[in-house]
Formats: C-alpha cells, sequence, structure tokens
C-alpha cells in the first residue's frame, strides 16, 4: 500500500495511515460478523472515532 | 453453518417426536439417509426448508400428519414443529419453527394459523438465548440466505427449474449471497458504513450532517441540496436495477414466444384449412338436406303415378273393351232429362207423363249420363290416367340424379371429414400463432418502453450527478474557509479515500475470487462430468455452458439432465470449496465459513460411473454431506463414500401416514 501524503476535496491526509486504518476497520467487521456485538449504528460511530484518532495525530 | 440436529415433531409421517444428528466429525462428514420410494426422503429434505423459511414444495400446505389428524378428537389441538440446530460462525442456533392445528366441534380440521418462528443461540455462559422477534428474518439472512437455500437443500427431482435458475437471472441479492459466501461480507459491511447507497446512517453521511453552519447558511443550504440529489439518485438506481431484471424476464419471454411462433408456424396455415374444410362440410350438409328433401317431394308427387303406371295401363286395356258401357248422350245432364220430364214433353215434342214410354226411357237414360254416367267417368279416367302417366315419365331419371348428388354428398362429406380430422389432430398440441404474436408484440412493446425509460433516467441521473458535485464543490469551498468544518472535511476525506480504495480493492478481490471460483468449478465440473464442456460465470454469477471443442462458438448450450446436475453440483461445491479456502490464514479479511450439502435424491439421473465420482469428490470438497437417497441408489454411494460415512439413518415406513427414523 503507498506510503504518501495525498489530497481529497482540498485536504491533505495521509495514506499510509489511512490503509492502515482501513485493515483494521475491515478486521473489526469480520469480528462483528461473527460475534454481532455491535450493529450498523455502533459500528458507524467506531469507525468514525477512528477516523478522527488517525486525523488528530497527522 | 453446519448443521448438528434435525428434531420434528407430527411433521407429516412423522408421527410424534423424532429426530436425526448429523455427522459434523471432519473425517466421516457424510450422513446417509435411506428409504424406500414414498418412505419421507423428499418430506425430510422439504422439513429444512419448511423450518427455516416456512415453506415447502408440496401441493398440500398442511404439514400435520395424517395419522394424528385421524386420532384427533373434535376440539382438540396439535402442533407441528421443526427443530434445527446448527453451529455458524462458531455459534451453535436451534431455528424453531412451530404450527398449531386445531379440530372445530363437528371434528373438522381448522385451516391452520400462522407459522411461528424462533432463533435460539447458546451465549458464552451456555444459556439458552431468544434473538428477539424483529431480528430473526435479519440473522436467519445472514446464516442462510433464502435465494441460496436450495442449492444447499437440493432437490434431484426438480432438477430442471433449478438448472434454468443457475444460468439465468440472478438477482442482485442471489450475487450478493454468494459474494458473502465467498468471505466478501467484511468488505460490504465496511463500505456500506462508510457510505452507506440505501439512504442508511454511514460515516460519510453523518459527517456531512455535521458540518457547523453558522459561519455560512449557504454551508446548510447545499447539504439539503446534496441530500435531495443523492436521494434522487438512488431512487433512479434502485429503478434502474428493478428495470433490468424486468428486461431479462422480458427478453426471456420473447425468446420464449418466438420459439413458440417459429414451432407453431403451421398452426395459422391448419386453422384456416380447418375453418375452409369446417364450412365445405356445413355446405355439404345444407346441399344433402335440400337435394333429399327435393328428392322426397318429387316422390311424393309423382311417385303414386308413376308406381300405378301398370296399373292405369291394365285398367284401360279392360276399359277399351267395355265399349258397350258407354251408353251416354255427349253433353246432356241429368238436369236436362229432369227439365223435360217436368215440363211434359220432349225436344221432339213427344209427351211425357209418368209411366208412359217417354218418361220411362228418359229415367233409363238418367243411368248413363251426369253425374251418373259411367261412360263419363271413364273417359275422365282416361284423361287423368294420361296426364299422371306423363306427369311420372320423369321420375325416375329426376330421382336417379337426385339420389346419385345425395350420394355423392356422403363420399364427399366423408372425405371431408376425414380431411378435418387430419387438420384438428395435427392442430392438436399446437399453439395458436396469432395469440402468440399478440402476445410477442406486447413484450417487445415491455423492452422498448423500458430502453426509452433507461435513456430517460440516465440522463436525469447524469445532471443530478453534474448538480450534486457541483453543490459539493462549492459547499468544500465555504467549509474549507472555516476550522471547525476545515475539521470534518478531513475526517470526510480520510472516509472517501478509504471507500474508494476499498471499492477499488473490492472489485480486484471479487474478479480475482470469481476467478478463481470459475477455476473450482470447472475442476470440480470436469471431475464430475467429464464431457467436452467448459462452465464461465459472468459478474452477475450466472453460468453459461461452453462447448471446448467448437471454438469460436461462444453461445449457450442447452444441456441434458445429468449435465445441468453436474452443472449445479460444481457450482454449489465450488462456492463451499471457496468458502472454506477463505479460512487461510493469508487471506485475514476474508470471512470463512464452511457449509452443507443436503442432497434428496441426488443420483437418480446418474450414470454408475458418475456416481462413482460425485460420491468420491463432495465428501471433498464440501464440510458436511447428508444425503437422502432410495435404497438401490444408497447401497452404490455407501459403497463409494464407505470411509466418508459417519451416520447412518433408515426410514421405516409404518403405514402410508407413518414413518420412523431408525439408526442403522
Amino acid at each position: 500500500m503507498a506510503n504518501k501524503t495525498i489530497t481529497i476535496n482540498g485536504v491533505e491526509i495521509d495514506a499510509e495511515k489511512a490503509d492502515a486504518l482501513l485493515k483494521r476497520i475491515i478486521i473489526k467487521e469480520k469480528t462483528n460478523i461473527k460475534t454481532k456485538q455491535y450493529n450498523d449504528g455502533e459500528m458507524v460511530k467506531m469507525i468514525k472515532k477512528l477516523i478522527e484518532e488517525v486525523a488528530e495525530c497527522y | 453453518m453446519l448443521l448438528k440436529e434435525l428434531r420434528l415433531k407430527n411433521f407429516r409421517q412423522f408421527t410424534g417426536e423424532q429426530s436425526v444428528s448429523f455427522s459434523t466429525d471432519s473425517d466421516k462428514n457424510v450422513t446417509v439417509i435411506m428409504g424406500e420410494n414414498g418412505s419421507g426422503k423428499t418430506t425430510l429434505a422439504q422439513a429444512f426448508t419448511w423450518c427455516l423459511y416456512g415453506d415447502t414444495d408440496f401441493e398440500d400446505k398442511s404439514v400435520l400428519c395424517k395419522a394424528m389428524v385421524q386420532a384427533m378428537p373434535p376440539n382438540a389441538n396439535e402442533t407441528v414443529r421443526v427443530e434445527l440446530t446448527l453451529v455458524h460462525n462458531g455459534i451453535e442456533y436451534t431455528a424453531i419453527r412451530e404450527q398449531k392445528y386445531t379440530k372445530d366441534g363437528t371434528g373438522v380440521l381448522k385451516r391452520p394459523g400462522q407459522t411461528v418462528f424462533s432463533i435460539a443461540y447458546k451465549a458464552k455462559d451456555g444459556q439458552r438465548v431468544f434473538v428477539k422477534d424483529t431480528e430473526t428474518e435479519f440473522r436467519m439472512k445472514e446464516i442462510l440466505p433464502r435465494e441460496l437455500s436450495r442449492y444447499f437443500f437440493f432437490d434431484g427431482e426438480r432438477i430442471d427449474k433449478m438448472s434454468k435458475e443457475i444460468r439465468r437471472g440472478k438477482s442482485t441479492e442471489f450475487a450478493q449471497a454468494v459474494r458473502n459466501l465467498l468471505g466478501l461480507s467484511a468488505f460490504t459491511s465496511t463500505l456500506d458504513h462508510l457510505k452507506s447507497k440505501t439512504g442508511r446512517m454511514s460515516v460519510i453521511k453523518s459527517y456531512e450532517s455535521s458540518y457547523d453552519v453558522s459561519s455560512n447558511s449557504k454551508i446548510a443550504e447545499y447539504t439539503a441540496k446534496i441530500n435531495d440529489y443523492t436521494d434522487k439518485i438512488a431512487k433512479i438506481d434502485a429503478r434502474l436495477e428493478e428495470m433490468e431484471n424486468e428486461e431479462l424476464v422480458a427478453k426471456d419471454k420473447c425468446a420464449e414466444l418466438s420459439k413458440r411462433i417459429h414451432d407453431n408456424v403451421d398452426s395459422e396455415k391448419l386453422a384456416q384449412e380447418r375453418e375452409r374444410l369446417k364450412r365445405k362440410l356445413q355446405g355439404l350438409i345444407q346441399q344433402r338436406a335440400s337435394n333429399g328433401a327435393a328428392m322426397i317431394r318429387k316422390l311424393n308427387s309423382t311417385g303414386p303415378a308413376y308406381f300405378s303406371k301398370k296399373l292405369m295401363k291394365d285398367a284401360l286395356q279392360k276399359l277399351s273393351e267395355a265399349d258397350k258401357l258407354d251408353k251416354g248422350i255427349p253433353d246432356i245432364h241429368a238436369r236436362t232429362i229432369e227439365h223435360l220430364i217436368k215440363r211434359g214433353h220432349c225436344i221432339c215434342g213427344a209427351e211425357i207423363a209418368i209411366g208412359n214410354d217417354a218418361y220411362k226411357h228418359l229415367n233409363e237414360v238418367l243411368d248413363f249420363i251426369p253425374p251418373q254416367s259411367i261412360g263419363s267417368l271413364i273417359g275422365q279416367f282416361i284423361r287423368d290416367c294420361e296426364l299422371k302417366s306423363k306427369s311420372g315419365e320423369s321420375l325416375f331419371e329426376d330421382v336417379s340424379n337426385d339420389y346419385g348428388i345425395v350420394r355423392e354428398f356422403d363420399n364427399s362429406y366423408a372425405e371431408v371429414e376425414k380431411d378435418l380430422k387430419m387438420v384438428e389432430s395435427r392442430l392438436q398440441g399446437m399453439e395458436r400463432v396469432g395469440e402468440l404474436q399478440k402476445e410477442l408484440q406486447r413484450y417487445e412493446g415491455a423492452l422498448r418502453r423500458l430502453q426509452t425509460e433507461r435513456d430517460t433516467l440516465n440522463m436525469q441521473k447524469g445532471s443530478y450527478t453534474t448538480s450534486r458535485d457541483r453543490c459539493g464543490t462549492e459547499r468544500n469551498e465555504l467549509t474549507l474557509k472555516d476550522d471547525n468544518n476545515r475539521k470534518i472535511e478531513v475526517y470526510k476525506a480520510y472516509a472517501e479515500y478509504m471507500y474508494d480504495t476499498l471499492s477499488a480493492l473490492y472489485a480486484e478481490q471479487e474478479g480475482a475470487t470469481r476467478d478463481e471460483q470459475e477455476k473450482v468449478v470447472n475442476e470440480i465440473f470436469k471431475q464430475i462430468y467429464n464431457g467436452g464442456f467448459s462452465l464461465k460465470i459472468d459478474e452477475k454469477y450466472n453460468i453459461q455452458v461452453i462447448v471446448n471443442d467448437f471454438e469460436g462458438y461462444t453461445d449457450d448450450v442447452e444441456t441434458s439432465t445429468a449435465q445441468s446436475i453436474s452443472i449445479i453440483f460444481a457450482f454449489i461445491a465450488g462456492v463451499i470449496k471457496m468458502a472454506r479456502k477463505s479460512k487461510n490464514p493469508d487471506n485475514e479479511m476474508l470471512v470463512s465459513e464452511p457449509y452443507p450439502l443436503v442432497m434428496d435424491a441426488p443420483l437418480s439421473s446418474f450414470d454408475k460411473r458418475r456416481i462413482k465420482t460425485v460420491c468420491e469428490s463432495l465428501p471433498e470438497v464440501a464440510e458436511q454431506v447428508i444425503i437422502f437417497i432410495k435404497d438401490t441408489d444408497g447401497e452404490i454411494a455407501e459403497e463409494y463414500m464407505s470411509s466418508k460415512v459417519g451416520a447412518r439413518y433408515l426410514f421405516s415406513k409404518k403405514n402410508e401416514f407413518e414413518t420412523e427414523l431408525t439408526e442403522r
């Protein structure tokens, strides 16, 4: 996966961090498919929280 | 999903409570349930679909055991229940379906109530927890979607329908279900959570609704517009997808009707010929009737004269010899004589007095003159005879002609009737091309309308997309000017980036998975069927059969029953094999799950060689195989799969209404 900064809609993001985050999210989704721990709304909230953590560090 | 146990209560011929435990041993993964014809193999297979989806393929939808119905007293209740215990994603579930039956006061079974479905699962602490009623359908869809169930609960006796379904017109749900089985469900849920296409709350939508609008009121205006355009585009997309299915149905119907018209092209000509012959027959009937009537009329009018000709001839002969009898005075009537007697003197002047000679003579004359004149009567008779003889002269010829025509009609009638019967027998089983043509035109019209609608919708979609993008750009310019909103734009950019990256990855992975699946399906198909065909899988998971030996021949080919079953086996075994393959640690992002194959009469269409290959390959590709089989096929199957059979059951038929399941 790429290790670079890219611009989307006029804002820069760290693609490497975004890729790593995406992998984390997919694995969390995979776990949730099995455990049914969170519903859709909770999953959306969790993803937002993860994005915000990564974006704050950038 | 692996099946552990099926428990039945009063389900059709399975009286009382009965159960089957399926082998879940990975080495001995086959369960064979054997029975003679009519013992309940199909019923048991149908118990799975009744339990999971509340429906069966039986015409009689009443599932209460008939023996139980007979034994129930008036006003009594009885319950049918099927419980299926299975393991899915490491959780043990029990799907339970019940239906209550009641008899009224006269002992008649009332219409049963709705079935009640529930799903329970074993929680970590071992307690049985019931899934909420509102969630059962969703959970069932996740365990095994109905669209896919018929491929796992495979019915060899209804192969034709399945064969068509697997090759044409898959729904989006089907393709989605296959993708999920192939392990892509984590991808689809992530995509859906990042940016939902169905209008549900997603990460991006949530960010878009959280802009700080106090900095510029235009932001809220643009957001409202963007949401409106997005909703409109989603509606168009939904309609376009719906239209795709409608188009497929209409195209199939057009192809089918064209074929039927081609097959019945002679029927129109034959129908015209039939009408012509019918009219001819009717004409003949009328002609025969009128000729017959004319003949009878002629016979009635001139027949007596004709047939009395000989008598008249003899009578005239006799009369000619009896000239002496004719003593009449021409043109003198009895009234003349009576007048003369009354006046007292004759024409000649002689006196006429009672008793004198003249009086006596005149009275004698009265016997020979009209109205009592024999001579006159004879003369009249002779004249009549002459007239009648003349009128009857042509009778023989006329009747002969008329009768000849009637006879000829009979022959023509028989001939036309024969032709008509022949035409009708040819028409039997043929369809009316005119009707088919009308139906074809209707579907062709529908296809044209769909095309026009598609063009219009695509234009609208293009215009909405442009407007939405423009609003997005303009809103973006405003939001970037404000710190709070800029932060939201950054989060959203991460979400957009991940969505785009994952969409591309998903497409790539899905394509690769489908290619891999095509390879696996072909390997299995070759192993089972070993003919000159190969299979192609399109993006909707429709299967096309390609003839290998004819390079350049790309059309789908029609297959025999054995080939169709092989295709279905290969397809589903391929999906199962792939689902297991995604368990590989390299595929950490893919979801894996083993699936069973439950098959009713799967081998009935195969020859011995193919039974062997099927029996050897299925336990290898599927994690669990459950076979309902008739005794003759069962013995062969057990011979080939002996090392893989982990459980054996037998259907013991007590009578037409009751069957018991016994372990062998």
